[in-house]
């Protein structure tokens, strides 16, 4: 299992559009991903979970991998956040 | 016959015609018994009808972002974890397991505080409606091939419902449910469709094949009109069509008097949407960009760059030139993410060019942000609330800063960029002279001045009559603005309402105003007026209302010209 922080800095948060992206290249990554935030254990390839979450620009997150890929992976998750989510 | 007034409205039209009553299919789901032995076949049928509906819904995405959504509802992982384990742990069928699963969904985001958050309630609805009818092996309802012209009377219409539609044949939307934010009015107003929505009864008062006059504006329903109201809802009807006909005559009209003085008609902008708006009229300019979206709703003051984004596409997107006021927020108006003292005088307090002075970091990040968006096109830099020159020099240091650092690090910006001003307080009309040398362009606020000048808080009930841009001092102090401007070879625009107001048009005209900046939908009018004035007889209405002492008199001589 690998983690890193990182904070989301999407001007609305991660609203459908972003989290959509988000949610696209978790489901492209074979590790299981989980994101957290404050209490809560997300889900990363879930849309609705994602979204439901309401996390914020400016909030921090927390993101776990764990697979045969989760090195990779989570390099993966972490450039997408930084580069924007598409935005 | 029977009348429904509504009082919400949100589009506008007149439709005539019979009623097409669809009955929205919300499908309740099945409750056939399972065994344990049944689940296996239980999650075929599941990963079928998602297949399926993966599939109805990759042809409507082609068209709309709308179903992109969708389409992830359908395929989402926790979602048919959930589904499949309610049919594992509940021994219930595959309808029933959907059916919860989505509805739990459905309430979370429904009892969100995020306005858009919630709205995707019903979207996840709709795609809980598509599961359990494929999976009760119905097809859609199909309205993509109407016969005769109606009039759609329903409980409510997801994206689902009218996407498929055959518009060309709907002559008009009547819904029980929903808002004026919701689907159906939105996607109505923007084909020019008339429709009401939450017209409470309605699927109870009309069957199908009743004659419905409906005019959208005013909110009113005629359910079977007897033969004179018939008649007179299609004289509406006909009226209708011909000043929509004239009003987009008129906007397309460029504003030159009858003697050949150029107008420039702009018009004024809170957000990029009524620029957009302002393209769809033949607008070529904005006169007054409020900058106080960005700031009001954002979770911090904005950034430089989050602030040159939007400038960046205001610029690109307007067709003409744009003028950007600066930062015009008061004691009035409160920033999320910065406390206010009290005031006891928010109007004579602490706000617009006053709050970017003091707060310099907030206001520097403003101005590089306008100067960087100033290379992608015509930009203007407006300052609110000016009353002496000391502020203004003070705003322009900070300006020459702002540019020093963006040459600095090589940034591209409209060197020639004009700076201009508001007057909007008395002080910086007694002073129009001398503000004139140092500006490049005057814009009057006559809302603000009006107030300032007659001290009359037109807010206030009791003395809101004494609140008038036709008061003698007013129209003087317009004069003294445009005569010192010229003078000075400074251009001259109003953005107040008076700027919107007909009857003012010529009159101001007549005082010399080059340009007029107002609400994009006064512009038609406003057009068509300038350009069936002279000039000369312009400023001879203008000269006979400078020699009146009141505002009774104004008034009647300007009703008499404009009749």
């Amino acid at each position: 299992m690998v983690s890193e922080k990182i904070i989301v800095k999407n001007k609305s948060g991660l609203h459908l559009r972003p989290a959509g992206v988000f949610v696209k290249y978790a489901s492209n990554c074979k590790s299981d991903i989980k994101v957290v935030f404050g209490e809560k254990k997300l889900e990363a390839k879930s849309i609705l979970n994602i979204m439901a979450a309401g996390i914020k620009c400016g909030t921090e997150i927390e993101i776990v991998c764990t697979g045969e890929t989760e090195e990779a992976d989570l390099v993966t998750m972490i450039n997408a956040i930084e580069s924007g989510l598409g935005e | 016959m029977e009348k429904i007034h509504i009082k919400k409205t949100s589009s506008d039209g007149i439709a005539i015609g019979q009623a097409m009553v669809v009955q929205i299919q919300e499908y309740s789901p099945e409750k056939y018994p399972i065994t344990k032995d049944d689940i296996k076949q239980e999650e075929t049928k599941f990963y079928e009808a998602m297949d399926k509906a993966q599939a109805e819904i990759a042809i409507l995405a082609e068209n709309s972002d709308i179903f992109e959504g969708h389409s992830m509802m359908v395929t989402d992982v926790m979602l048919r974890d959930t589904v499949l384990q309610i049919i594992q742990d509940e021994i219930v069928n595959v309808q029933i397991a959907v059916n919860k699963a989505y509805m739990e969904y459905m309430v979370m985001f429904e009892a969100m505080e995020d306005e858009y958050l919630r709205e995707r309630g019903a979207d996840i609805k709709d795609v809980r409606n598509r599961i359990i009818r494929i999976l009760q092996k119905r097809e859609e309802v199909n309205l993509s091939n109407l016969a005769n012209e109606v009039i759609v009377v329903a409980k409510d219409l997801s994206p689902s419902d009218t996407a498929t539609m055959d518009l060309d044949h709907v002559l008009g939307f009547i819904t029980e449910e929903g808002g004026v934010t919701s689907h159906v009015c939105i996607m109505a107003k923007s084909i020019g469709i008339p429709a009401l929505v939450g017209v409470s009864g309605i699927m109870k008062q009309v069957v199908n094949k009743d004659t419905i006059a409906m005019d959208a504006g005013k909110g009113i329903i005629v359910i079977n009109p007897d033969e004179a109201t018939l008649e007179e809802y299609r004289n509406l009807e006909r009226l209708y069509k011909l000043s929509r006909i004239e009003l987009e005559k008129s906007e397309k009209l460029e504003a030159i008097t009858l003697d050949g003085r150029e107008i420039k008609i702009f018009g004024n902008a809170g957000n990029i949407e009524d620029i957009d708006n302002a393209n769809k009229h033949n607008v070529s300019g904005i006169g007054l960009f409020r900058s106080e979206f960005l700031y009001m709703e954002n979770k911090n003051f904005p950034t430089e760059e989050e602030q040159f984004d939007i400038y960046k596409e205001a610029a690109q997107k307007c067709t003409g030139e744009i003028t950007i006021r600066t930062l015009d927020i008061g004691g009035d108006k409160e920033l999320p993410y910065y406390r206010f003292d009290q005031e006891e005088n928010p109007y004579l307090g602490w706000r617009a060019i006053r709050i970017s002075l003091d707060l310099v970091d907030v206001f520097k990040a403003q101005l590089k942000a306008i100067l960087r968006a100033s290379a992608f096109g015509h930009i203007r830099i407006m300052y609110p609330m000016i009353i002496s020159i000391e502020e203004l020099e003070q705003a322009n240091t900070i300006l020459s800063e702002c540019k020093e650092e963006l040459r600095e690090k090589g940034c591209k910006f409209d060197e020639e960029i004009e700076v201009g001003m508001m007057i909007e307080t008395p002080a910086s009309v007694l002073l129009v002279e001398e503000f004139a040398q140092l500006v490049d362009f005057f814009s009057i606020g006559t809302n603000d001045l009006t107030q300032y000048l007659l001290a009359v808080d037109r807010g206030n009930n009791k003395i809101s009559h004494m609140y008038n841009s036709f008061h003698p001092a007013v129209i003087k102090a317009i004069k003294k603005i445009i005569d010192a401007a010229h003078s000075n070879q400074v251009s001259v625009g109003m953005c107040g309402e008076f700027a919107g107001d007909e009857t003012a048009t010529k009159l101001l005209l007549g005082l010399g105003l080059d340009e007029f900046s107002m609400s994009v939908g006064q512009t038609g009018k406003i057009k068509k007026l300038i350009c069936n004035t002279s000039y000369q007889d312009a400023e001879k209405l203008a000269h006979k209302v400078l020699t009146c002492k009141k505002t009774s008199e104004i008034e009647l001589l300007v009703l008499e010209e404009s009749r």
